[in-house]
């Protein structure tokens, strides 16, 4: 019992640990690292995985997989990049992009609650043909001419703090929210726990397994809007595997593979983690191909620890 | 607006071609004589203007290779790309589709998404249905050598463009017809070196490692900066995978903590990134390579210096045309047929949109 | 009004298959009603209707509390009254107590989840229960009784006026029954029907009061359960006379073929315990759930790591690293769980039995089809496995089949001793029978059997010695001529030795 609890309490507090160290590390070696220009850049870099991170803990918990959000980020991306110069007011690439990606979260989600494919199987293919959708539309070039104010949304910052984090914060504080407090949180925990249990305990499982793609579709499409105004073009070959690393995110922090568990702070850490890593390897002027080692490591070591944690239940 | 761009592309690409098609007998990784050639030209041309104002004297003889309009009637030829995902491989189908239709040739344009396995199985299935020639620029250098031999073999007249594959003599390809990525990265470091006055501080952004385009302009880059003592690189370079919003991350990050004088993209997607980071005209040098409309917008708008354009076009329709005189038994006077690079900055990018 | 439900003329039938046949239910409020029959016999199927999972074939009609009943999902079924405690239903392992009871059914203020309400009537629900976990405790950390009997809390806590209990104690110790019995009775004094669904006879005569029996999709007969005897039950069920439920066949216990001495598992779940069997000889370990008996035989078979301890097979010291070293030596394990480490669900049944002795499918150094077929159509045979043919899938057959195929499996690695953990669970009694009675012909062939099981009856109607454990030692062994209820129990119960 007290051995289990150790090692518990060390896979609970691992990733902040590991977090801690990394930034101890980073500042003593290279002391700009934490410097507030840079720790603005962090919070830029981190929105965007961040958003779609958030998306995508709610799939996981609810015993899913999305591998469509990189795809969904540039087709969304392009809608907004196409309508965003100056032919519509902000508004309207805005709400298409938002819709476009829930439109691709929704067709996941009756795909897998619905048509029973396997989640994996499902938004591979939506992956693979919502990519030929964004290369489509855009003809296979990056779309320029977006308008200044559509730039500035990225670019601007609010008190020193970037609006893109200001975004991000918004989709935490309500993903937090819904998880945590509502009746539907609760339920999305449920159907990744048990499935059959949440059925029979009455629970509309299709409902909630199909929202929670919408919601990692909804939050693609933020995405994609706000990669648009960031890169200022849309690029249909945007954003490749970004789903991977939003995975990661989730994983690393705490979000279990196998549905039912997942925090929204353990999120925001592993977001904050693979951020830094990348940023602080930048910094230090490492090679790019230490930073995948990095996170390669990083990833095995907290599933690692996350599993060695459990107890086994016979 | 395209035609522009399109008729800047084949008059430079023709001048060049007829500048360098005698030195080439190494393959796409040519010499050095070849190369300091090329930057030698490029900067003593000065400014892009000039370039194209020398240029539009030889506009009549685009069609580099001198064949007459419809003279390919009857021939069946299929160009195989890499992928067509970026404006650079979009450029190439469109001046391919533009040569097919003026000598009349019968044009099929197929994809391999990136994939060599899907290329073998489309070479072979262009051999099997019966076409004159086959245009492919390989996915691997080295995979798809044997298919090439294959189609050779079976009396297909195989031509690489863009990129070759290794040895490419060697497997019964006839003809290859690309750009000198070597010296396009000289010329881009030359117009660094230049606005930097030989000295400052730069950092390189490169696409995936290993990719051969990539490593070739890597070694243009260095060819020069041998010259330039005092030109040092501060950080290793950054691998940002051609991507834009990588290499903003990445920019954005170093800027924090280096103070940078100029920024060398191997790519204009990354370049964008680069100077998205950066800001508009905020003094770094900012430079990449293609010529794609993001480029050309950053460079309208201060974020980017310059690009060096690979007039990727008049690969496409120098194999064309390549293609239909081995189909009809003719020789060609040199089989590495090779294009030169343009630079363009915020003096003549007007042109080129 | 005389029946809280009434379900008249009930059909169901899948492709190809006849699952309920015209069959009847008639419950009243305030009993407890078992439903009684073999496995396959349309228990299941009925009260899947019920609950709303299944739609009956049209015809026949559900009467609830007078008024027609139509239901098209779990959901309303809850909110018309009816819940249901599910076999193979797990709880929600990563949620907290109270999460589970309150699962779909969430206690809202202001719209959102109130927590605090939520574990406070939990608290009062789990002290009415006589149970002792936090309401915050996650379910992981419980044991397996512990969350068995969260379920029903959860399922008797929806003010339901029928509730369906499907095994409910098939993996919960005596103690613990006995606190769902207390349960039960609290439930019917509230006017609560319970329909109960169990293949442990005893249970059925200590806390029913009707019966109804299906065979085969059939409705056969129905009555107060004081009006049945064990006997007359078990013929309903399988048609014909079955005169004694343990047939135990004389054999010639010989020399010891197998000892395990000192045995203690690395995760300290087993501590130095000693067993000894003889060929011929069948030696029963018993004990409640939790008391390390699955532990032991697991460890000893290599698949968890020993801390000390030797064994030997045939006069042969063996060391154990994996399964693999034991198996050759001629040890079998008929694993407790055969879902998850018994069967290969998704093969067939002839992929299944030659999996062990992969070796005898050979022909040429390569596997024979033909030659598994063969090999494994003796055993179909042999076992009276009911399967249409040996290239079913495994996970189509009925459970008590599916033993079978697992000790196929084994037997036809020829082993000379077999150790078989709880082979009687959750299956019919006929092919209870047949397990009981294919135990009797190995041990007359002169192997050993090793039975590890919760009910004491079996134990004791079974086997000619029986070691008990408990909290992980050994507790004392019982010589068949000395065999009690209450002797074993004592000892299952004792803390110390």
């Amino acid at each position: 019992m007290e051995k289990k609890n150790v090692s518990s309490r060390l896979s609970q507090y691992f990733i902040y640990i590991i977090f801690v160290a990394l930034v101890i590390v980073l500042t003593i070696l290279k002391p700009s690292f934490i410097q507030p220009g840079n720790l603005v850049n962090i919070l830029k870099q981190a929105s965007i995985n961040g958003i779609l991170a958030f998306g995508m803990m709610f799939v996981i918990i609810a015993g899913g997989f999305d591998m469509s959000v990189g795809s969904t980020v540039a087709f969304a991306g392009i809608l907004a990049a196409l309508l965003g110069r100056g032919n519509f007011p902000l508004i309207v690439p805005f709400l298409v992009a938002l819709l476009a990606g829930l439109a691709v979260g929704i067709l996941n989600g009756i795909g897998v609650a619905v048509g029973d494919l396997p989640p994996f199987i499902m938004t591979l293919g939506t992956m693979t043909a919502v990519r030929g959708l964004a290369l489509l539309v855009s003809n296979g070039k990056p779309v320029t001419g977006i308008t200044k104010a559509y730039r500035k949304i990225a670019a601007s910052s609010v008190a020193g703090i970037p609006m893109l984090a200001i975004f991000l914060v918004i989709v935490i504080i309500i993903c937090s929210f819904v998880l945590a407090k509502t009746v539907y949180g609760r339920r999305v925990y449920a159907c990744g726990g048990n499935l059959q249990a949440a059925k029979v305990a009455g629970i509309n499982t299709t409902f909630i397994r199909v929202s929670t793609f919408a919601i990692a579709g909804l939050l693609a499409g933020l995405s994609g809007f706000l990669m648009t105004s960031r890169v200022t073009i849309g690029q249909p070959t945007a954003a490749e595997s970004y789903e991977m690393d939003a995975i990661t995110a989730c994983v690393v922090g705490g979000v279990s593979m196998s549905g039912g568990v997942g925090h929204p702070v353990g999120v925001i850490i592993g977001t904050l983690l693979i951020t830094v890593i990348a940023n602080g390897l930048d910094i230090l002027g490492v090679s790019s191909h230490w930073q995948k080692i990095v996170k390669g490591v990083i990833i095995v070591v907290a599933v690692l620890i996350d599993v060695k944690g459990k107890s086994k239940k016979d | 607006m395209k035609k522009n761009k399109l008729v800047a592309m084949l008059t430079v690409g023709a001048l060049s071609v007829a500048t360098l098609a005698g030195c080439g007998s190494a393959s796409s990784g040519s010499s050095s004589e070849n190369t300091t050639g090329t930057s030698a030209a490029a900067s003593t041309a000065g400014s892009g203007s000039e370039a194209v104002a020398s240029g539009s004297g030889t506009v009549t003889s685009s069609s580099g290779l001198g064949l007459a309009a419809g003279s390919g009637k009857g021939v069946k030829v299929a160009m195989i790309q890499q992928h067509q995902t970026n404006a650079f491989q979009i450029a190439v189908s469109e001046a391919a589709q533009k040569k097919a239709d003026e000598l009349g040739v019968d044009l099929t344009i197929l994809s391999a998404d990136q994939d060599a396995a899907k290329q073998i199985s489309e070479i072979e299935q262009c051999v099997s249905e019966k076409y004159d020639a086959i245009l492919f620029e390989p996915v691997d250098p080295d995979g798809l050598g044997a298919a090439a031999q294959e189609a050779a073999d079976a009396g297909v007249k195989v031509i690489n463009i863009i990129s070759a594959c290794t040895d490419w003599q060697d497997y019964g390809i006839s003809a290859l017809s690309c750009g000198d990525n070597v010296a396009a990265g000289e010329l881009e470091m030359e117009q660094v070196a230049k606005k930097l006055n030989g000295k400052g501080n730069i950092a390189i952004l490169t696409g995936p490692s290993g990719d051969s385009g990539g490593l070739q302009r890597m070694e243009g880059y260095e060819n020069v900066l041998k010259k330039y003592p005092d030109i040092k690189q501060v950080v290793e370079p950054a691998d940002c995978q051609w991507d834009t919003a990588q290499a903003q991350s990445t920019v954005e990050s170093w800027l924090s903590a280096y103070d940078l004088d100029a920024i060398v993209a191997e790519n204009d997607g990354m370049a964008v990134g680069a100077g998205n980071a950066a800001g508009a005209n905020s003094g770094i040098v900012i430079t990449g390579v293609d010529g794609t409309p993001d480029g050309f917008e950053a460079i309208e708008d201060g974020r980017m210096t310059g690009t060096v354009s690979q007039n990727g076009g008049q690969m496409a329709s120098n194999a064309i045309e390549a293609a239909v005189k081995l189909v009809k038994g003719d020789k060609l006077d040199n089989n590495e047929i090779l294009t030169s690079c343009t630079w363009i900055d915020s003096g003549n990018v007007a042109n080129f949109k | 009004m005389d029946y809280i439900l009434e379900m008249k003329d009930i059909s169901k039938t899948f492709p190809g298959v006849k699952a309920l046949d015209h069959v009847q239910l008639k419950v009243r409020p305030g009993e407890v009603h078992a439903l009684m029959g073999e496995n396959g016999a349309g228990k299941s199927t009925l009260m899947k209707i019920l609950m709303g999972i299944y739609k009956k074939d049209p015809g026949g009609e559900i009467l609830f509390d007078g008024k027609p009943y139509e239901i098209s999902s779990p959901n309303e079924a809850l909110h018309t009254g009816v819940a249901m405690i599910h076999q193979e239903l797990n709880p929600i392992l990563d949620m907290t107590v109270y999460e589970n009871i309150f699962v779909g059914r969430e206690i809202r203020k202001h719209g959102l989840v109130d927590k605090k309400a939520e574990a406070k009537e939990a608290e009062a629900l789990i002290k009415d229960s006589g149970l002792r976990v936090s309401p915050y405790e996650t379910l992981r950390n419980l044991t397996v009784a512990q969350c068995q009997l969260i379920e029903i809390i959860k399922a008797t806590s929806v003010n339901a006026k029928v509730i369906i209990m499907d095994e409910p104690t098939a993996a919960i110790t005596e103690r613990e029954v006995d606190i769902l019995f207390d349960h039960i009775r609290k439930l019917k004094a509230q006017g609560v029907a319970i329909i109960y669904i169990s293949h442990r006879m005893e249970e059925i005569f200590k806390i029913c009061d009707s019966i109804t029996v299906y065979r085969d999709g059939q409705y056969i007969g129905s009555g107060a359960a004081k009006d049945f005897t064990e006997s007359s039950l078990i013929k309903m069920m399988v048609g014909r006379e079955i005169t004694d439920v343990f047939p135990k066949a004389e054999s010639k216990i010989g020399d010891v073929i197998f000892e395990a001495n000192h045995i203690s598992r690395a995760d300290g779940k087993v501590n130095d315990v000693s067993i000894k069997v003889r060929s011929g000889e069948i030696l029963g370990l018993g004990g409640l759930v939790g008391a390390g008996r699955s532990e032991l035989v697991e460890g000893i078979f290599g698949m968890h790591r020993l801390s000390g301890g030797e064994i030997i097979v045939n006069g042969e010291h063996v060391k154990v690293h994996t399964p693999a070293d034991i198996i050759r030596h001629g040890v079998a394990l008929v694993t407790e769980d055969r879902k998850a480490t018994g069967l290969n669900l998704t093969g067939t049944v002839n992929d299944n039995i030659s999996m062990v002795a992969i070796r005898k499918t050979l022909q040429n150094g390569l596997y024979s089809k033909a030659k598994a077929k063969k090999l494994s159509s003796d055993y179909i045979r042999k076992l009276k496995i009911k399967t249409p043919s040996g290239d079913q899938i495994a996970g189509n057959l009925s459970g008590g089949n599916q033993q079978k195929v697992v000790i196929a499996k084994w037997l036809l690695n020829d082993p000379d001793i077999i150790i078989m953990d709880e082979p009687t669970r959750g299956i019919d009694v006929g092919a209870k029978r047949d397990i009981y009675l294919l135990i009797g012909e190995l041990v007359q062939a002169g192997k050993a059997v090793i039975l590890i099981s919760s009910e004491i009856p079996e134990l004791m109607g079974v086997c000619d010695r029986i070691a008990v454990m408990a909290e992980g030692h050994l507790a004392g062994e019982v010589q068949r001529n000395e065999f009690s209820q209450e002797r074993i129990m004592t000892l299952a119960s004792d803390i110390q030795v």
